[in-house]
């Protein structure tokens, strides 16, 4: 038996608009290669609304852009990108899962220790998740286009490299404002004060 | 438990800096392989071009019609006449002091008119007229010879 899965209308619209977002920006970076916003908008997606939530997003980001895209569109590497990808929404919806800190954003938390303990924190799975996904994506790659995996790996490091290196910084920079502001908008009703 | 954790995080870290530094080694370890072998296949053509040397080649065909064949490759020990078949097709006879060219790309035959050979004298600034004959004359690294239609 399959388990009864349960998705709301809010997670639904959420799903949408942050697909929205994703595909959005990645057409507006598309010539900063593997420089993207994408990967932290659906590790965000995931952290925010579950791993169904975040997977989803990831897929359905890629379904769009994979297909529609300048560089070129392969049906099996398309196939390893959306794999990949969802990998940030899942890992995104156990961070909460299993508790992950994200400390409220304001200019007293960002002084204190645990604010930028947690953004380290995120910037380290930003970075690790980065390089299984890159890993995995150049393989395919590889395989597909029929060259050695390991002849792709290593030709493939530079770019690699700058996709790690950014979503670090994006990851640590970034994670913990989007959700604090995501959190306020959409689930607090935005600023009372 | 909570220093357990920091301890955790910490390793993370450290595994994203081994990565980096991991695919720098790796990629500029490659990178020195490549140029590597590319230095090694330049050597090799270098040496090809060891048995070679470049010579300068004018042809006037006393017309006005002057073709300057710069920088023409030809083995080391090639005379006048070896180097000139390389760029123009050229009839000879031999003669008893050697070969006299009759036509060059079939410019030739005229009464009272040769083909004479000349080589650049860079001292004096001047045409020397060849000494020897076209296919006795050793030809040396740089050197200007010239090939000219004169009429008597």
């Amino acid at each position: 038996m399959w388990p009864k899965i349960t998705i709301s209308a809010r997670e639904i619209s959420f799903t949408g608009v942050m697909t929205a977002l994703c595909i959005g920006s990645n057409y507006l970076m598309i010539g900063l290669l593997n420089v993207k916003f994408m990967d932290l908008f659906v590790f965000v997606s995931g952290y925010l609304m579950g791993s169904l939530s975040g997977v989803s997003v990831g897929i359905l980001t890629w379904l769009v852009y994979g297909t529609l895209n300048p560089y070129g569109s392969r049906l099996d590497i398309l196939v390893a990108t959306c794999i990949g990808e969802s990998l940030y929404g899942l890992v995104g919806g156990l961070s909460a899962k299993f508790g992950l800190d994200v400390p409220p954003v304001s200019s007293m938390t960002i002084k204190e220790k645990r604010f930028w303990g947690s953004s380290i924190k995120m910037g380290l799975i930003g970075f690790l998740l980065t390089f299984i996904y890159d890993l995995f994506t150049n393989i395919v790659s590889g395989i597909t286009v029929g060259i050695p995996p390991l002849f792709a790996i290593i030709t493939g490091i530079p770019f690699a490299v700058a996709h790690e290196v950014s979503n670090f910084l994006f990851f640590f920079l970034l994670s913990n404002v989007l959700i604090n502001a995501i959190q306020k908008v959409a689930f607090r009703g935005g600023e009372t004060s | 438990m909570t220093e357990k954790r920091g301890w955790l995080w910490i390793s993370i870290g450290l595994i994203c800096l081994l990565i980096v530094s991991s695919s720098f080694g790796a990629y500029y370890y490659m990178e020195c392989l490549k140029y590597k072998q590319l230095y090694n296949e330049s050597l090799t053509e270098l040496q090809k071009y060891s048995k070679y040397m470049l010579v300068n080649i004018l042809i006037d065909f006393g017309n006005g019609t002057k073709e300057w064949h710069n920088n023409t490759l030809v083995a080391r020990g090639a005379d006048v006449l070896n180097a000139t078949r390389i760029v123009a097709e050229v009839n000879y006879i031999r003669g008893q002091y050697g070969a006299f060219v009759t036509h060059i790309r079939g410019v030739g035959g005229d009464p009272n008119t040769y083909w004479l050979w000349y080589v650049w004298n860079s001292t004096s600034a001047r045409w020397d007229f060849g000494p020897i004959a076209c296919d006795a004359y050793v030809l040396h690294e740089g050197e200007v010879v010239a090939w000219i239609y004169s009429k008597f």
